[in-house]
C-alpha cells in the first residue's frame, strides 16, 4: 500500500543490473588493459561478459529506439533507467544511438576490437545506473 | 582516492560483521529462526563480496576505480538496508508481531501460498509495506485487532509473489503492453492526436512498466485471494487517504486510486463475481461523486479498460499456474476458521449492520486470536 513495495523491488532490479553491467566491465577492462588478475581469466568469462553487455545494449538501444519493439526474453532493463538516459542525451541522442551501436557491434566481434571510446561508454552506462540505482535508495532509506 | 575507499571499503566490512554478531548473540523465538538464519545467509553473501574487493589484484588501479567505486556502493546500500529494515525487526521481534506472524501462517496455507513465510512486524507508520528483498511485510501497530483492513496483507504477499515471478506474471502483458503504445503513436504519426503526445506515451510506457504494473498486479493478486474483501477494503483505504482518486499524488510510485479500482473489478470480473462488482461499484460511483475530483482531460489514455482487463487475464491464468487458491474455493473447515471467508463475512457485517458491526468485530478477534494459538 505504501510506495515501499514497489520500491524495494525496483531498487533491486537495478542494484542486480549494476552488478552484473559493473562486474562484465571489470572483466573486460582487466582483459583488455592486462591488469592484475587478468591471467586467471578464463576466456568464457571474458565471452560471458561480452554476451551480457551486448545484450544490455541490444535492450537499450531497443528501447531507447522511437518505438518500443516487443518484450525480450533474456534482459530486463529498468524503463526509468531509459527515461533517465533520454534526459542525459537530449539533444544528441541519434549520434549516442551511433555510438551505441557501434560498441555493440565491436562487443560481438572480439575483445581486441574494443576501443577506449566503447569502454567509456559502458562505464558511463553503468555510472547511470549507478546513478538510478542510488536515487531508489535514498528514497527507500529516508522512510 | 584510493586509500579513501579501502578506508570506506574496511568500515563496511566492520558494519557486515557486526551485524552479523548481533544475529549470533541471542536466541530467537522459532517464528524467526529460518528468517534469521536467511538473513545471516545475505549478510555472508555481503561479506564474501567485500573481501573479494579487498583482495583483488587490481584494487585501485586507474581503470577500475570508477568500477570499484560503484561495486562499493552497490555492497555499502545493501548492508544499510539491511540495518534499516530486517534487523530492527528481528531484533525488536515482540507478542503484537507473533500474532501477526501466526495469522499470516494461517493465511498462507489457506491460500497455498507458495514461498517461504515472510515475517510481519506492526510498527508500520505508511499502513501496510513490504520490503520484497528481505522478505518482510509491516503493518499498523494495532491491526491485529481488525479486520477491514486485512485484506491488505494479500496485496503485500502479492508484491512478494510478483517479485519472485515477475516474468510468470507479467510477460505476456508486457507485449499487449507495447501494442497499445504502438497503436496510440501511429494515430499521433497520423495526426490525429497532437504531436506532443509522443513523449506523453513513452512516459506512460515507462510508468506501467516500472511502478504501475507491480501495483496493479498486486491488487488483482490480492482480489484473486480475497475477493470482494479488497475491492471494500480499497475503497475504505481511498476513503480515508486518497488525495483525488483520478490523480496519484506520486505518479512515479503509484496509479492512480480510481484505476486501481476498475483493475480490482476486472479481476473479480474475471473470477465471475459480477454481482459484488455491481454492488461494490455502486458504492463506488457515489463514493466518487461526493469527492467531488473530476476526471482529468485524457485520463483514459493512461489507464485504459483494455490494459487493464489484459492484465486481469494474465494474472488469473499466473495464479492458477502457481496453484494460489482463489477466494471462491475456500471452505470452511471444523477447528479451524478460514481467514478470506471471515474477512468477506466481515465486510458483509459492517455493511449491512455498522452499528452493532464493532461488537461482531472483538468477538471474531477474540476468536481468532484463540484459534490462532491452539
Amino acid at each position: 500500500m505504501s510506495d515501499l513495495s514497489t520500491l524495494s523491488h525496483v531498487y533491486k532490479i537495478n542494484s542486480d543490473l549494476l552488478e552484473k553491467i559493473n562486474n562484465a566491465v571489470v572483466v573486460l577492462k582487466r582483459a583488455q588493459y592486462k591488469l592484475p588478475g587478468a591471467d586467471s581469466l578464463s576466456l568464457g568469462q571474458v565471452l560471458d561478459s561480452q554476451k551480457l553487455l551486448s545484450q544490455f545494449l541490444t535492450v537499450v538501444l531497443q528501447d531507447l529506439s522511437p518505438s518500443p519493439g516487443k518484450e525480450r526474453e533474456d534482459f530486463m532493463v529498468p524503463s526509468s533507467l531509459i527515461e533517465r538516459l533520454n534526459e542525459a542525451k537530449k539533444g544528441e541522442l541519434e549520434y549516442y544511438i551511433s555510438d551505441l551501436r557501434q560498441a555493440n557491434d565491436h562487443l560481438n566481434r572480439d575483445l581486441a576490437c574494443l576501443t577506449p571510446k566503447d569502454m567509456t561508454l559502458l562505464d558511463e552506462l553503468a555510472a547511470i545506473t549507478d546513478a538510478e540505482t542510488s536515487s531508489i535508495f535514498r528514497k527507500l532509506w529516508r522512510k | 582516492m584510493e586509500d579513501f575507499l579501502r578506508g570506506l571499503i574496511f568500515d563496511l566490512r566492520k558494519r557486515c560483521l557486526t551485524s552479523q554478531q548481533v544475529l549470533q548473540s541471542k536466541a530467537f523465538p522459532s517464528d524467526m529462526q529460518d528468517y534469521v538464519v536467511s538473513i545471516h545467509a545475505f549478510l555472508s553473501n555481503i561479506y564474501h563480496d567485500i573481501q573479494l574487493l579487498l583482495e583483488d589484484p587490481a584494487f585501485g588501479a586507474p581503470q577500475l576505480l570508477p568500477n570499484q567505486l560503484n561495486e562499493y556502493k552497490r555492497l555499502a546500500q545493501i548492508v544499510y538496508l539491511i540495518e534499516s529494515y530486517p534487523l530492527p525487526v528481528i531484533t525488536r521481534y515482540n507478542e503484537e508481531d507473533h500474532q501477526m506472524f501466526l495469522l499470516c501462517k494461517n493465511l498462507a496455507t489457506q491460500i497455498n501460498y507458495p514461498l517461504p513465510l515472510p515475517i510481519v512486524s506492526t510498527f508500520s507508520r505508511e499502513y501496510y509495506w513490504s520490503e520484497v528483498r528481505f522478505n518482510l511485510i509491516s503493518v499498523p501497530v494495532c491491526e491485529s485487532s481488525f479486520l477491514l483492513g486485512l485484506p491488505d496483507l494479500c496485496h503485500e504477499l502479492g508484491h512478494i509473489l510478483f517479485f519472485h515471478h515477475e516474468r510468470d506474471f507479467s510477460f505476456e502483458f508486457l507485449e499487449d503492453l507495447s501494442g497499445y503504445i504502438e497503436k496510440e503513436k501511429r494515430e499521433v504519426d497520423a495526426g490525429r492526436q497532437p504531436p506532443s503526445y509522443k513523449p506523453f506515451y513513452e512516459h506512460i510506457y515507462a510508468l506501467w512498466k516500472g511502478p504501475w504494473i507491480k501495483e496493479f498486479a498486486s491488487d488483482m493478486i490480492a482480489t484473486y485471494l480475497v475477493g470482494p474483501a479488497y475491492a471494500w477494503a480499497n475503497m475504505s483505504l481511498c476513503s480515508k487517504m486518497s488525495p483525488n482518486i483520478f490523480s496519484p499524488g506520486d505518479e512515479t510510485s503509484h496509479p492512480a486510486d480510481e484505476s486501481r479500482m476498475r483493475a480490482i473489478f476486472a479481476m473479480l470480473r474475471v473470477t465471475r463475481v459480477q454481482d459484488a462488482v455491481e454492488k461494490i461499484d455502486q458504492r463506488w460511483k457515489r463514493y466518487i461523486a461526493l469527492t467531488g475530483n473530476l476526471e482529468p482531460p485524457d485520463y483514459h489514455l493512461s489507464y485504459p479498460d483494455s490494459l487493464l482487463t489484459s492484465l486481469a487475464n494474465y494474472i488469473y491464468q499466473a495464479c492458477i499456474g502457481a496453484s494460489l487458491r482463489m477466494f471462491t474455493d475456500q471452505k470452511q473447515s471444523s477447528g479451524s476458521i478460514n481467514i478470506p471467508l471471515l474477512l468477506n463475512e466481515a465486510w458483509d457485517v459492517f455493511l449491512t449492520s455498522p452499528e452493532s458491526y464493532s461488537q461482531w468485530e472483538a468477538n471474531c478477534v477474540n476468536d481468532l486470536r484463540a484459534a490462532l494459538n491452539r
